[in-house]
């Protein structure tokens, strides 16, 4: 019934703004007036007078009730603002304070939301699962190919499965326009069911059922095809696949962790012979959406048993992953915190650190003027203020203050917006900001700071009894005095911890891009190989040797600095049963080693001779090709390099020459690498064997060398540009990877400065306002010391001692807590700095020194002072 | 001199007029008469709310046995500042008109 409801809200609004009787009195009238209508003019008439009439009614009325609410608020705003005019100086460290204090707070707050945010935008997401397989060693979010549909066969309480493939780098070529796609994903067209990723055009349930249809993002449409319709043209992959484009889709948002430009239909891959209908084909991301999230377990019971009778030799165990837990806590390994919930947990800590700080500052500054305050207090009370009057003054004060702290740390949040966007790597808009939990959260960070400021004035000085005060026998010394100095403690306190945590961070960051990798990485770029350019690399190879000078030219399978696949179950004369190290591996071309400036420890590397070193083909088909290649005849010669960490698990000694079997084929141990860095240098470095197969090349090598970088790129691009015209010429140095390893590191290196700034800054300006005030309150027995003889040296030596002793006493009570933290934040390193006692003695310098030139004005101000004046003060 | 604007002068001499018959409906009614225009019922509860608060009028409830379902309905009266402000209205309104004489086609001089 609508139109009871409407009553409803009319009587809701009516009885706000009027009292019973009134709004009885109007609504009669109304009534009457509407049923009179009704009788002469008809029904519609009379409705549209009706509604006529209530606008009528309720515009007056609200325009009333607005101004008399703004007359109470402005009279409550004339005498906050007359007591903060009466003081700029407080009331500007006060309000600046606070504010810088709420920005900082709201940004990391912002990045906070912004990080648990990420894959809540599905429609089911909570009962979304990544099924992931603990083999025996290695964790991984790879399935075998076959275990979607067997899910969905066997397992009644999932709903719907879909596998998910990303397809590496490709290359795709819309008339003119050829460029590389990095983004690409092979899908089950029940993903788009499982995941809301709404299509712009064409048809979610039939986009992805033709083997060749494809699937694009808008921005991808319109690099390709600009303003033109896309649907139903061509695009060509790798220069031999057509795709029709069956659907044009909604860019990927932000915060979601499955990323991609472009979807192919997960079937499209058999033309590859990539994906098999065989359990021992792991390549596949699997999703799991369940009816109900509660059966998790009973799901990953059922799947275990599958594994079991499909895989019975060595089953994984698998587990059931929280879509909306990925990005905070997954892809960490079992037992092990994630980066990424850490830091959240820390910025969480930081955010709360900073507003803490300010509104002790806040507190601290109001205590400090309370004597001063006190005889208002007193004559108030005096004059028949109620003790509820004044608690309700000064909590609309600090409120007040607290408001106008609040819309200047908006302003500064979205002034400072998009700085802060390029230091996070976040893309959060002024729109994003604009959510009702946001203004909610803005409200109640400003409510709560307003509150906690305002408490100890509101609380205390409310209780101070007039006659003590008028007559000036009320002392706020000692006790209110060592509440004051507790906080100043507790400020630096945090400011120390903020510090020493910025410096260690800043020290680990140096000391892994300092740390030396194992290979030389400068002038050293790739080159992704993509369709004919993987057949072509020798020639390649050999052109570039014989016509630039560039240094080396080399190939490997796996990216460059981040190898991906592992496996274990590798054998060897002398091998301990307990013996099974999970290994890294990758294919190279046999000029690696020396390319790389690898150095060889024991044995010797690759022999460039093309007959000897070179894999069993069929292991590497097994395990990871792409193409079958033509005929090669398995070579019992197999060569293997393996690197020291490897040699050191395997039993360390005299392990070259000694045959091995991996991946299923016998070889000899032909040498040992000194360790070097195929991962992040954050990581660990893990065992490695290397293995010679130009075949299976996916990615050019080149040293440049020393000297006219830019020329000899330009020489690079001519022979690419000769070898394979049909391809652009797209280029990575090594640096620029290794620059991006350190981007979380840089950016919370970057972040935590900021707020060792923010809040020394705010501290110091807690210092001197405290530094002013009680100068100022010791002026009469500063002078009495100097008639006495003291000197102004020793004076202002006094006055300093007094708050370094605090500021020293803070540094002493943080550091050790800011030595647990940062043990804590180190432990994530394989690789790391000890903690020296140098970031603690750096800090405790600063700080001091920091303090010390705040309170300098102030204190050789008060010392100077002549005596003869402030004795008789009064 | 007078806080009330003209609406609340108005109003304020219709209660008066109706005596003890003075409500809602009755109200709005008599200054239609009054003035010859035809009130939208809104723009006259603003400004009585208006005297309300200002205390100038005085509500009282009479019930109502049988009529409208038996609600109550409230009646307005003028308190005795009211009374006093429409006094000091009269008075003002006299010493204004007084010795002017308007006739319809009067152009006063010019």
């Amino acid at each position: 019934m609508p139109d009871r409801k409407v009553v409803f809200a009319r009587k809701g609004l009516l009885s706000l703004l009027v009292d019973a009787e009134m709004a009885s009195t109007i609504r009669e009238d109304l009534e009457f007036q509407r049923s009179a209508d009704r009788q002469e003019k008809g029904p519609l008439i009379a409705a549209l007078r009706h509604a006529v009439r209530l606008a009528a009614t309720f515009g007056p009325l609200i325009v009333d009730a607005i101004r008399g609410g703004l007359f109470m608020i402005h009279n409550s705003i004339k005498m906050a603002s007359r007591n903060l005019a009466k003081s700029k100086g407080f009331s500007f460290i006060n309000i600046s304070g606070l504010a810088l204090g709420m920005a900082a707070c709201l940004f990391l707050v912002l990045w906070v939301q912004d990080e648990r945010s990420y894959d809540f935008f599905h429609k089911n997401a909570v009962a979304i699962f990544r099924v992931d397989a603990n083999w025996e060693t290695v964790r991984s979010s790879l399935t075998p190919y076959p275990l979607g549909p067997a899910i969905e066969k066997d397992v009644p309480e999932v709903r719907t499965t879909a596998r998910q493939a990303s397809l590496g780098t490709v290359v795709l070529r819309a008339g003119e326009k050829t460029f590389y796609e990095s983004f690409a994903q092979a899908v089950d067209p029940s993903f788009l069911r499982i995941f809301s990723f709404p299509l712009l055009q064409g048809n979610p349930e039939s986009a992805l059922s033709q083997p060749h249809s494809l699937i694009l993002t808008e921005t991808l449409a319109r690099k390709y095809f600009g303003r033109e319709s896309p649907m139903g043209k061509t695009l060509t992959m790798d220069g031999q696949f057509d795709f029709t484009i069956a659907g044009i889709m909604k860019d990927v948002p932000a915060n979601s962790t499955i990323q991609y430009d472009l979807l192919v239909p997960l079937e499209f891959m058999r033309e590859f012979g990539w994906y098999i209908d065989r359990w021992e084909s792991v390549n596949v991301t699997t999703w799991a959406e369940l009816g109900d999230r509660g059966q998790a377990e009973a799901v990953r019971t059922k799947i275990s048993e599958l594994f079991r009778t499909q895989l019975p030799s060595s089953p994984p165990e698998p587990e059931l992953v929280a879509l909306t837990s990925i990005n905070l806590h997954a892809s960490a390994q079992p037992g092990q915190t994630s980066q990424k919930i850490q830091t959240v947990y820390l910025f969480s800590g930081l955010a709360v650190a900073i507003l803490l700080v300010a509104c002790i500052n806040f507190m601290n500054l109001s205590t400090a003027r309370s004597s001063k305050r006190a005889l208002e207090v007193g004559l108030r009370k005096v004059v028949g203020a109620s003790r509820r009057n004044l608690i309700g003054q000064f909590y609309g004060e600090s409120l007040l203050v607290a408001g106008i702290a609040l819309l200047l740390a908006l302003g500064l949040v979205l002034v400072l917006l998009p700085s802060f966007n390029a230091l996070a790597v976040k893309s959060l808009t002024v729109r994003s900001l604009i959510r009702i939990e946001y203004l909610l959260a803005f409200l109640g960070v400003a409510f709560v700071a307003g509150l906690l400021s305002g408490s100890y004035p509101a609380l205390y000085l409310s209780s101070f009894q007039p006659v003590r005060v008028l007559k000036g026998t009320l002392r706020t010394g000692a006790k209110s005095g060592l509440v004051r100095k507790a906080l100043i403690v507790t400020q630096f306190g945090l400011a120390v911890i903020v510090l020493v945590g910025t410096l260690v961070v800043l020290k680990q960051l140096n000391y892994l891009r300092s740390k030396n990798i194992g290979y030389d990485k400068d002038q050293l770029i790739y080159v992704s190989l993509q369709g004919e350019t993987r057949n072509g690399f020798n020639v390649f190879r050999e052109r570039m040797i014989r016509e630039t000078k560039v240094s080396g030219v080399t190939g490997i399978f796996q990216k460059p600095t981040m190898f991906g696949s592992r496996v274990s179950g590798a054998d060897w004369e002398g091998r301990t049963p307990e013996q099974n190290p999970s290994i890294f591996y990758s294919a190279v071309d046999p000029h690696y080693i020396e390319t790389m400036k690898i150095e060889i420890v024991q044995g010797r590397p690759f022999s460039a001779d093309l007959s000897g070193d070179f894999a069993d083909e069929a292991l590497i088909n097994r395990s990871m090709a792409r193409t079958v290649p033509d005929g090669y005849v398995a070579n019992p010669a197999n060569a293997f390099l393996i690197n020291e960490e490897l040699s050191r698990q395997m039993g360390g000694k005299d392990l070259v020459g000694k045959r091995m079997k991996f991946l299923g084929t016998d070889g000899v141990i032909v040498g040992v690498m000194k360790d070097f860095h195929f991962q992040t240098v954050q990581k660990k470095i893990e065992p490695l064997v290397l293995f010679t197969s130009p075949k299976h090349v996916r990615f050019a090598i080149v040293r440049l060398p020393e000297g006219n970088i830019s020329a000899s790129l330009a020489a690079v691009r001519t022979i690419w540009e000769l070898v394979f015209p049909n391809y652009p010429f797209e280029y990575r140095f090594y640096d620029e990877d290794f620059g991006r390893m350190f981007l979380s590191e840089r950016q919370m290196g970057t972040l935590l400065q900021w707020a060792a700034v923010l809040a020394i800054t705010i501290a110091c300006l807690g210092l001197f306002g405290l530094a002013s005030f009680l100068a100022e309150q010791r002026t009469r027995e500063i002078g009495i010391r100097k008639t006495l003889g003291a000197t102004s040296a020793g004076v202002a030596l006094m006055l300093a001692k007094e708050f370094l002793r605090w500021v020293f006493l803070a540094n002493l009570i943080a550091s050790p807590i800011a030595y647990i933290i940062s043990e804590r934040w180190l432990r994530g390193y394989a690789y790391r700095i000890s903690l020296g006692g140098s970031a603690f003695v750096l800090a405790l310098t600063l700080t001091l020194g920091v303090a010390l030139l705040t309170i300098s004005r102030q204190t050789l101000k008060t010392a100077r002072i002549n005596p003869a004046r402030c004795i008789k003060y009064e | 001199m007078t806080s009330l604007t003209r609406i609340e002068e108005i109003l304020l001499l219709a209660i008066w007029k109706l005596r003890d018959n003075a409500y809602g409906i009755s109200i709005r009614e008599q200054v239609e008469i009054d003035t010859g225009v035809d009130w939208l019922a809104g723009a006259i509860y603003a400004p009585l709310n208006r005297l309300k608060k200002k205390r100038f009028i005085a509500a009282r409830t009479a019930d109502r046995p049988g009529e409208y379902g038996g609600r109550p309905r409230i009646y307005y009266t003028l308190t005795p500042r009211g009374r006093e402000e429409l006094c000091a209205i009269q008075a003002m309104t006299r010493n204004l008109w007084a010795g002017v004489r308007l006739l319809p086609n009067d152009t006063g001089g010019r």
